[in-house]
Parts: structure tokens; C-alpha cells; sequence
């Protein structure tokens, strides 16, 4: 069984089926129909070719055209693609190895990461109007406590750390080092000129 | 010795009148009505039946094909023997505007059924519907750039005058693809691939399609196809170049891959 062939036809139906429900999708790709985007994970042995067309985006294990934009980059990076202010840091940390236009690629990024998706009307159509908005209002409500939950614990154990086993400072001692550090900036500046200004009236 | 000499005259001439229909040995001109049959009653739930029949890993088979393929925008594409247009599907949209995809099939029935279903999936512009016979393709020489025919070369009376005339269609440079059944050479899988093959299939064929016979036919079809080398000598043999061919799932199917220089 090709493996790649296996792995090429998970990814096209798992964005085929999420662009299905992404209400901003076929505009999306109107903008992107025709591209090629040949996309190398770092973790993989072999790059993935994305067709896009107005129906659908076709994944293709092997592209022998010259695609639009060739990218290189692993798959820890995929989801920082979308902020187009990241990508120059991206190049620059080397996490991002692109030829062609950046902005063809953002728009690729933001048509795979920013879909429109009313998961709420969706489940409605399985479960009923009534159960899916319960449902969905007690997913919301289930992240909004994980998030609360997960600063709460993220506070105690910075204050474990720094306070109790005092394993690293606080942020009062690394503001108070950093003062002391421009303090010291300052005067190793001030130091230095005086001495080049001595260094010059000794030669002259 | 005359008698005999005639004898065997008698007997090539009969074999070259004949030919073999599943298990059966049948007159040539009475193969394409037979299988076409089969098709028109197996036209309607040929996808459903793809899918039950190979749980669905008829689509990774077809998935390779095409990424061996090397169809680029603006090419041309005949998918013979393209039934209910899942390679045309993507053909068509990797091709684009500029390109062409001719779905070609000796069926109507599966010609129908694969027009309404690509209108369905919203293909069209560059796909066009052909009725075609195989061994006698009506279009120009050196035409396409690519063709494919999946599971159908098999059903095909006369197949080395089919290979010969997609040859003559093809561009120099373009390609030929034949992803068909073929013979596996591990004797366990062999053993269980048959029992499924000649009770699971008809029984299959039955319930869904309530059609026995036309699956116990592809059952049959399948073990009298050639195996990979004969299949490959026969493509060398019409004149193309660099064959070769890739077994998957233990050499159940394998796709063929040619060249016309």
C-alpha cells in the first residue's frame, strides 16, 4: 500500500470536509484557484503538492509541473503561517525555507486556518436546535474555565518556583537586575568615552 | 498428416474467433454485449459497490495513479474505460481551464452515471463525454498527453489492438496508465483473495446490487486477465518505452506505467 498515497488522501479529506463547512471557503479559493503549492514538512520524507480549485483543494503526492510557491518548514511552524508578521521571523530562525510569493502562501495559510465554520448550525442538523446550542454554550463555558483554570495553575506554580523553592527569581528581583544592568550599561558607556577621550590627548 | 495439418488450422482458426468471457469461452463479437451487461446492470451502484467491495482501498489504488501521472495544467487526458469519473474528477481540476479531460467509456450506462455524478461534484468546462470502443479510438494521432484506463482493460475484447490504439493516440512524451486487478505471488493472501473473491463478491453483488452473476463475472475477469510481465509485454510489444509497474496490496492490483518516444 503507498504509504504517501495513504497519508495524501487523510489530509485532502480532512480539509475537503472542513472547507465544506467553512462559509467563506469558495471565496477563498476563487482567489486561489489554479495555484500549486508544494509544501515540505521537515518531519516528512517527501513534499505534498495542493492543488486548488473552485470545488476543492487536491492533495497530489507527486507534482511534476512547477508549482507557485515551494515551501519548507516543519510542523510546529504551520500554524504561526497565518500572522504575516511572523513570517520574515520565521526565514530569519530558519523554521521557514520559501520560493515564490509570500502572499500567495498567506492566503493558502489563512484559507487552511481561518475557516468560518458555525459548528452551533452544523450540529444543530444531528442533534436539534435546543441540544446543540446547550451543547455548544457548555463547551464554551467547559474552555472558558479550563482557560481560567489553566492561568490559575500556570500563577501557582510560577510562585512555587520563585517563591517557595525559590528555583528562579521574581519579577521584582529580575526588574531590580535589569535596572541595575542598564545602570551599569550607562556607566561602561560613560567609561568608555572618557577613557577614548583620554586615548586622544595622549596621542596628540 | 493432411487431416491433421487441417485439424490444426481448424482449432487456431476457432481460437482466434474466440475469446474469454469470466470462465466461459465465448465468440469475440459476442464479448463487448456481454460485458456491456454487466455494466448497465451494475451502473447504478458501481461506486457503492467500489467502496463495499475493496473497503474503500480502490480509492489509494486510483490516489497513485495519479500521482503517477505527472499531469500538469493545460495537458490533455483520455480516461478510458472511465466509468464513473473518479479519475477524471481530479484530472480535471489539476488540468484547469486550459486543459482537457475526454471521459471515454463503451457504456452508456456508466457514461450517464458519470456525467450527472461530475455535474453533481460542479466539473465541467474542460471535461467532454466520449462512447468509445477501446480497440478503436476515434480520435487523432499523437492527441493526448496522458491516458488512463482503470479497471476496464480487462473487460476489453481485443486487448492488444486496444494497447496499440491508445499508442497511436498518445503525444510522443505522454504516457500510458493501466491500473488493473493482476496476480499476487504470496500464497496465503492468494488463497484468501480467492475464497473472498468467489463467495463474499457474488454474495455482495446480491445484497447491494442484487446482481450475482455480473460479480461472480469479476471474479472470473480477474483471474483470466494477464498477469504483470505478460501485461508489460504486451504494452512493450505496441511499441512502449520504460514500462514498468508497481504492485500494491501484495499485487491484487498493479499499475502499469508506459511511454510512447
Amino acid at each position: 500500500m503507498p504509504l504517501l498515497s495513504l497519508i495524501s488522501a487523510g489530509v485532502e479529506t480532512g480539509i475537503n470536509s472542513l472547507q465544506l463547512l467553512d462559509r467563506q471557503g469558495q471565496a477563498r479559493r476563487k482567489k486561489l484557484a489554479g495555484k500549486v503549492f508544494s509544501i515540505e514538512l521537515k518531519e516528512l520524507p517527501s513534499p505534498f503538492y495542493f492543488v486548488i480549485s473552485l470545488q476543492q483543494v487536491d492533495v497530489l503526492g507527486e507534482y511534476e509541473g512547477q508549482p507557485d510557491v515551494l515551501v519548507k518548514l516543519s510542523i510546529s511552524a504551520l500554524d504561526e503561517l497565518k500572522d504575516s508578521a511572523k513570517t520574515t521571523s520565521l526565514i530569519k530562525q530558519e523554521k521557514l525555507e520559501v520560493e515564490g510569493d509570500i502572499q500567495l502562501l498567506q492566503q493558502f495559510a489563512q484559507l487552511l486556518t481561518e475557516m468560518d465554520i458555525d459548528w452551533e448550525d452544523e450540529l444543530s442538523r444531528y442533534l436539534g436546535d435546543v441540544f446543540a446550542h446547550k451543547l455548544c454554550y457548555g463547551l464554551l463555558q467547559v474552555k472558558r474555565l479550563a482557560g481560567q483554570q489553566l492561568c490559575r495553575l500556570q500563577h501557582n506554580i510560577g510562585e512555587i518556583i520563585t517563591e517557595e523553592y525559590r528555583l528562579a527569581p521574581g519579577p521584582l528581583e529580575v526588574a531590580y537586575f535589569c535596572d541595575e544592568v542598564s545602570a551599569l550599561e550607562k556607566r561602561t558607556h560613560a567609561t568608555s568615552a572618557r577613557l577614548a577621550q583620554l586615548a586622544e590627548q595622549v596621542t596628540k | 498428416m493432411t487431416e491433421q495439418v487441417d485439424q490444426a488450422a481448424h482449432d487456431n482458426a476457432k481460437h482466434d474467433e474466440t475469446t474469454h468471457f469470466g470462465y466461459r469461452t465465448i465468440a469475440k463479437a459476442e464479448k463487448a454485449d456481454k460485458v456491456a451487461e454487466v455494466f448497465h446492470s451494475v451502473a447504478t451502484k458501481y461506486d457503492i459497490m467500489n467502496d463495499f467491495m475493496s473497503f474503500g482501498i480502490h480509492r489509494i489504488w486510483k490516489r497513485f495513479a495519479i500521482d503517477c501521472s505527472g499531469i500538469r495544467p493545460g495537458q490533455k487526458v483520455l480516461d478510458l474505460a472511465g466509468g464513473t469519473g473518479d479519475l477524471t474528477a481530479k484530472f480535471s481540476r489539476v488540468v484547469g481551464e486550459q486543459g482537457h479531460v475526454v471521459l471515454a467509456d463503451i457504456n452508456d450506462s456508466m457514461l450517464k452515471v458519470g456525467r450527472a455524478k461530475l455535474r453533481d461534484l460542479g466539473i465541467e468546462g474542460n471535461v467532454e463525454y466520449v462512447q468509445a470502443n477501446a480497440e478503436a479510438l476515434p480520435f487523432p494521432d499523437n492527441h493526448f498527453d496522458l491516458i488512463t484506463i482503470a479497471f476496464g482493460l480487462r473487460n476489453v475484447t481485443d486487448k492488444d489492438k486496444a494497447i496499440r490504439s491508445m499508442f497511436r493516440v498518445l503525444k510522443p512524451g505522454g504516457r500510458l496508465l493501466v491500473l488493473e486487478f493482476s496476480k499476487t505471488d504470496q500464497p496465503i493472501l492468494s488463497k484468501l483473495y480467492d475464497f473472498y473473491s468467489f463467495n463474499f463478491l457474488p454474495a455482495m453483488g446480491k445484497l447491494v446490487a442484487n446482481d450475482a452473476d455480473s460479480y461472480r463475472y469479476l471474479a472470473e475477469s480477474i483471474r483470466m486477465h494477464p498477469d504483470q510481465e505478460t501485461l508489460k509485454g504486451m504494452m512493450e510489444d505496441a511499441g512502449f518505452e520504460g514500462v514498468e509497474y508497481f504492485n500494491m496490496t501484495g499485487g491484487i492490483v498493479a499499475l502499469h506505467r508506459g511511454y510512447k518516444f
